[in-house]
């Protein structure tokens, strides 16, 4: 994770853009991604900054699914200004209820930020063995 | 709702340039299967729509304000407690 959205703690300046990018959610645009306390390098949050009350717990895929390999479309990566994927930080939205062991991701559809210009999208990958709702735990 | 009728290999235009050609046509009545031809703007964004209703609906259900419960699950679901991931058994599972 960049330093820059390590510390994007709440100042404007530091919210990333997703235009109309968030799928469902056309209105907001601007979110901030904050520390979680306990969520270390794999957990952050992201608070919308038009509507305080949206957030989402975005995690680190690869720290759980260590083969994934999501492939960002060139169209994609020219939404939010970037050349290649190596220039943009990849996460995903988790699902973690209060019964945990019920905790999902969405792989289908990760979150790709530019940490350069804090330009930001969701992405729907062609590839369909990535799951919308899929286990962290597998029971 | 707009409804056209189109044969084989003709199309319709959106927005000066979307075009959608009807490619094939297969069955008839409930099974009716048609094959879409879509040429657009490398920046315009298509999708199934159950694929992106799939995505949206998720997304709705995954909107976490205030999460009190959070801190201390989080401390459970980490990779390195050996239950998690995709990808290798659970040595611990038996």
């Amino acid at each position: 994770m960049d330093k820059a959205v390590v510390h994007a703690d709440g100042v404007a300046e530091k919210a990333f853009d997703f235009g109309t990018g968030l799928f469902g959610f056309p209105e907001v645009s601007r979110f901030v991604i904050m520390e979680i306390p306990g969520g270390g390098d794999i957990y952050k949050q992201m608070l919308s900054v038009e509507q305080p009350e949206l957030g989402f717990t975005l995690l680190s895929p690869q720290a759980f699914f260590s083969d994934y390999k999501p492939e960002i479309s060139a169209a994609d990566l020219q939404s939010i200004g970037a050349e290649n994927q190596e220039m943009v930080i990849v996460m995903t939205i988790a699902n973690i209820p209060p019964d945990f062991r019920q905790a999902t991701t969405n792989l289908k559809a990760p979150l790709v930020f530019n940490p350069y210009n804090q330009m930001a999208r969701q992405v729907i990958l062609t590839n369909d063995d990535y799951l919308t709702r899929m286990k962290l735990f597998r029971s | 709702m707009l409804v056209l009728t189109r044969r084989i290999n003709e199309s319709i235009i959106i927005g000066g340039n979307i075009e959608i050609t009807i490619v094939q046509v297969r069955g008839s009545g409930e099974q009716a299967v048609v094959r879409l031809g879509i040429s657009a703007p490398k920046q315009v964004s298509v999708f199934r729509k159950e694929v992106y209703d799939e995505v949206v609906a998720a997304n709705q259900q995954s909107v976490q304000p205030n999460m009190p419960h959070l801190p201390g699950a989080l401390n459970e679901v980490r990779p390195d407690s050996g239950r998690l991931g995709s990808d290798e058994p659970d040595p611990q599972s038996k």
